[in-house]
């Protein structure tokens, strides 16, 4: 009320101003020039701050431009399955589909025998709107089969999955069918989305990374909201009741196989019910799903001939966890490693490498800028490391790209010499999944010496650059949604243990030599995905960093102005595999206070 | 034919380097000239001695143009539509009741937008009563070229914001023979700036401002990413209105030779220090709607030239003419200019490509006499008399001063 009469007031005001004189028009454009200068003052601080800081803190999230109809405006089918659903929770999840603010939906439900008389009454309602269709099954056939019944009633170009007890935004369909319109070779778009409870409050919000298909494998982050192309729908042939409980993750799977035109909006736009008993509630409501998920995967696996084999995680719920198949011939590997003096590191370092590595195929590089302490000669030379003369003063890119020109491997893995091997297989971590011909640097697992994460991947817009998430977590944590625990797509990894293809190396003319001390890793990974790479962080490679131990605490302000120079626009787009909704703030995948 | 030029700068300013020259030269082939600058008319000593009236604003007001024949401008030309120049342009206009021409050399409104720290949006939000003397608004901008007889523009993309109908011809900027020519480096000089044996140079002759601070800064970082390689200065003349270092200038200064305002006869000296030139800057809407005045400049000097994939960039051959920059970061300069200075007959190449697009195409004295041409169509044009159709009053113009056409693609 009192805004309202301020708002009165304040056009009252403006209105009488207006009126007074010519003089008091200009008065008031010149007060509005003061104030747009005010503003201006105050951006052009901001740009120059940008321009020497980084990126903002926030990078923009896309809205749908007010008043705007969506190119093209495709017919969105939305797919229901019912059975013996809660009156309360169906009318809820109907009426979300029939309050949205897109008008070209169709409502394709299917009854799966629902035995529930109530539920039935329910859905004899909908009998008399024409953009609800209801087919019912005389018997439960389960959810993938009334899922696929749902899908023949479904018409126009694009379908939509709701599950029978949750709700869309109003904005749902307006918002996918933006994108769909935007990008009209999209096949797939998927939302965020949160919890909603008995009494409507929402909790858990889930903000979700761009396509990721390693991520996938390993966890279904994609979930709800979920919008596909019908005729891809159909070409695969709709769910598998054999995976029921699972079947939206098996579909999705299989569609990832067919098309990687899959589009992310980082809006909640789906709520999924949290009620006793339902996934949404507890990760422990429905067991033996770990096993579907890995057979899910599995199946994934054999269509694309990938060797290897999945299993559930071995202690954290709906995860899976990939193993490469045993064989007879590994790739060569490089092991580059840039060192002067510092003999407990280069020592320790070598030494694991050669006690603990199982791989059998791998070479070792000592770029030695001018070791002169007697202790650090022998474990070198004892070692039976190569060692690579560098002369001149340091600079860690240039002794990298020395060593990988001294080397002839298939793969070249640049390493720390202040890190230490603690796992036999961490090679085959990494070099199988580097064999991947859509993949770039691959990088593990990095833990301090009290055994918190050191290393999980590189979140573009921390610091206003790029910096390590997750740093301090137990290892043994799931992280956001498996971000920890699942091997997924990154922005970059650390140089300090980063495996690439020679080819790859060599075609990107290696790590910058302009960068002195950092960034030249960040920068290494970004040349990486312009060309189309992917990067990827693994927890299955687990080592030890004893970060910064030889380089101290110095901090090269030109490398991250040349870093900045070059990814500034990349940087302040943000990070794909980082939400936009997530804080920049801290490395801990909180939610940010306000968005941008 | 009396013509006026109304420059919004002393002649300090680039601009006024254009109009001296072109001036000087309109008066050999027979047309009078007058240049109205601001203030500060003593400033043409900088550039030589001219073969016009130069005069200030106050005086131009006061007691007015004058010219040989004591007749009256036939035209005046508008050097931009900036505020003090529109002013000026149609209160004599106004006076002496002739028409006016404007040039174009820039994208004004990213211009004035960059100033203000506005994006160009808000910037058509904001009352025109507010913009600064040394700005132009955009909706002042449209009206002044709508009133136009003709308007020339300094790079073909700049004749998106000519009014239809308005007689156009694009006029680029030149560099003098005698000034800027292929020579060894001094080594006074050299020895002058404090510039030791062994270390390469690159010479940069332009003022750093809102809207190039970007790439002033990558130009600068680039420098001392190079440093990090092998020993590099860079020569720099010009002035700063902006602070595009702030916290490394501690680190990029120190490769920096500064160098005063200099007398216009010895720029070419010390662009002749240079082993490399670079004109920084990526393709934006400020980038491709100007033409660094500077480049014909560098071009002449036989030098190998690093510039943007934007503007005149877009008209010479990559590797050939000059080496094109895809996106101008520090890094992708730095790179350029290592592999340049690490093959003498890859310089040596590059340089001779680029001497020889400039003196095919660059010429103040052929600019000037595409210049006469277009001022007497648009004069003919708006005279009564004019009974030809329009095709006959000549081409309104859409090439280069030189008839040279964009690489394809």
């Amino acid at each position: 009320m009192t805004a309202r009469v301020g708002r009165y007031f304040g056009a009252v005001a403006t209105g009488f101003l207006c009126d007074v004189s010519t003089r008091g028009v200009r008065r008031l454009q010149k007060l509005a020039f003061v104030r747009y200068a005010v503003k201006a003052r105050w951006r052009r601080r901001r740009r120059r701050r940008v321009m020497e800081e980084g990126a903002p803190a926030n990078p923009p999230i896309p809205r749908v431009p007010r008043g705007v109809e969506p190119k093209g405006q495709p017919l969105v089918s939305v797919i229901t399955p019912v059975y013996n659903t809660d009156p309360r929770w169906l009318m809820r999840a109907v009426g979300s589909v029939r309050a949205q603010s897109y008008p070209h939906w169709r409502l394709c439900i299917c009854d799966d025998g629902s035995t529930n008389d109530a539920t039935r009454q329910a859905l004899s309602r909908f009998a008399g709107d024409a953009k609800v269709t209801v087919v019912r099954s005389e018997s439960n056939s389960g959810i993938s089969a009334a899922s696929n019944r749902a899908l023949e009633l479904a018409d126009g170009d694009f379908v939509a999955f709701l599950d029978h007890d949750d709700e869309l935004a109003p904005d749902a369909l307006l918002t996918c069918a933006w994108v769909l319109g935007e990008k009209p070779d999209t096949d797939v778009v998927y939302t965020d989305e949160d919890k909603i409870d008995r009494w409507g409050r929402h909790s858990k919000p889930f903000h979700k990374p761009d396509w990721s298909p390693e991520l996938f494998r390993g966890v279904m982050y994609v979930g709800h909201l979920l919008v596909v192309r019908r005729s891809l729908v159909e070409d695969i042939g709709g769910f598998d009741s054999a995976f029921d409980g699972v079947q939206d993750y098996e579909l999705m799977l299989r569609l990832s196989e067919r098309t990687d035109r899959i589009e992310h909006v980082p809006r909640i736009l789906y709520h999924w019910r949290k009620l006793p008993g339902s996934v949404a509630s507890s990760t422990d409501a429905k067991p033996g799903i770990s096993f579907l998920q890995a057979a899910a995967v599995n199946g994934h696996l054999r269509r694309r001939s990938i060797r290897a084999e999945a299993q559930p995680h071995p202690t954290l719920p709906h995860r899976v966890v990939m193993h490469p198949k045993p064989r007879d011939a590994w790739p060569s590997v490089d092991i580059v490693i840039p060192t002067k003096d510092a003999p407990h590191h280069i020592g320790r370092c070598l030494d694991s490498l050669y006690r603990q590595t199982a791989y059998p195929n791998f070479h070792v590089y000592v770029v030695d800028n001018g070791t002169r302490d007697p202790d650090a000669l022998l474990a070198i030379r004892s070692s039976g490391a190569n060692t690579v003369p560098f002369e001149g003063p340091f600079n860690f890119s240039r002794a990298v790209n020395y060593g990988v020109a001294a080397g002839h491997g298939e793969f070249v893995l640049l390493l720390n010499n202040d890190t230490e091997v603690v796992r036999p297989d961490w090679l085959e971590a990494m070099v199988w999944l580097a064999e991947f011909p859509d993949v770039g640097a691959v990088g593990p697992l990095l833990l301090y010496p009290n055994r918190t994460v050191q290393h999980a991947g590189v979140v573009l817009g921390i610091r206003g650059t790029a910096d390590h998430i997750m740093r301090g977590y137990p290892p043994e944590a799931d992280g956001y949604a498996g971000s920890l625990a699942c091997t997924r797509e990154v922005s970059a990894v650390t140089g300090a243990c980063m495996l690439v293809s020679r080819d790859l190396y060599h075609e990107l003319d290696g790590l910058d030599v302009h960068f002195a001390t950092h960034y030249q890793d960040v920068d290494f990974c970004l040349r990486l995905r312009r060309k189309g790479s992917r990067n990827l962080y693994t927890p299955r490679s687990v080592l030890i960093h004893h970060e910064s131990a030889s380089r101290g605490a110095h901090y090269d302000h030109l490398d991250r102005a040349l870093l900045l120079d070059r990814w500034a626009d990349t940087i302040a787009r943000g990070d794909p595999y980082y939400n936009p909704w997530l804080s920049l703030a801290g490395s801990d995948y909180r939610v940010r206070r306000r968005a941008a | 034919m009396n013509v006026a030029f109304v420059n919004y700068h002393d002649f300090t300013s680039n601009s006024a380097v254009h109009i001296f020259n072109l001036a000087n030269e309109l008066v050999d082939l027979g047309c009078d000239c007058a240049v109205c600058v601001p203030n500060r008319v003593e400033t043409i000593e900088t550039l030589g001695t001219p073969r016009f009236e130069p005069v200030d604003f106050r005086t131009a007001a006061r007691r007015g143009l004058r010219f040989p024949d004591g007749g009256p401008p036939t035209l005046i030309h508008a050097w931009t539509p900036r505020e003090t120049v529109r002013t000026m342009t149609e209160e004599l206009a106004a006076r002496y009741g002739c028409p006016f021409a404007v040039h174009l050399e820039d994208n004004e409104e990213v211009v004035a937008a960059q100033h203000l720290g506005l994006s160009v949006k808000e910037l058509l939000r904001v009352s025109s009563r507010g913009i600064p003397q040394h700005l132009s608004h955009p909706a002042r901008v449209e009206a002044f070229l709508a009133r136009a007889a003709g308007v020339t523009v300094i790079i073909d993309r700049l004749l998106e914001f000519v009014p239809p109908g308005t007689p156009a011809e694009v006029v680029w900027p030149a560099f003098e023979p005698e000034l800027f020519r292929p020579a060894p480096p001094d080594p006074a000089l050299r020895s002058e700036l404090g510039i030791p044996d062994g270390c390469s140079v690159v010479v940069y002759t332009g003022n750093a401002h809102a809207a190039n601070a970007a790439e002033m800064r990558s130009l600068h970082l680039a420098v001392a990413a190079v440093n990090r390689v092998r020993p590099l200065k860079l020569v720099r003349l010009g002035r700063d209105f902006y602070d595009f270092l702030g916290s490394v200038r501690e680190s990029v200064e120190r490769h920096v030779v500064r160098v005063e305002l200099q007398p216009r006869a010895r720029v070419g000296d010390y662009v002749g220090l240079a082993d490399v030139l670079v004109q920084p800057g990526r393709s934006d809407p400020f980038n491709d709607y100007r033409f660094p005045s500077k480049l014909p400049e560098f071009l002449a000097m036989a030098r190998p030239v690093i510039l943007p994939n934007a503007n005149i960039g877009r008209y010479l051959r990559n590797e050939e003419e000059c080496v094109l920059l895809d996106n101008g970061d520090a890094l992708e300069i730095s790179a350029a200019v290592e592999r340049l200075l690490a093959d003498p007959q890859l310089r040596e190449r590059i340089g001779r490509g680029g001497r020889a697009f400039a003196t095919a195409n660059f010429s103040w004295r052929r600019s000037a006499e595409r210049l006469r041409l277009f001022y007497e169509q648009a004069l003919q044009r708006l005279s009564p008399n004019a009974s030809a159709p329009e095709s006959d009053l000549g081409p309104l113009r859409t090439l280069g001063a030189c008839d040279a056409h964009p690489r394809m693609g």
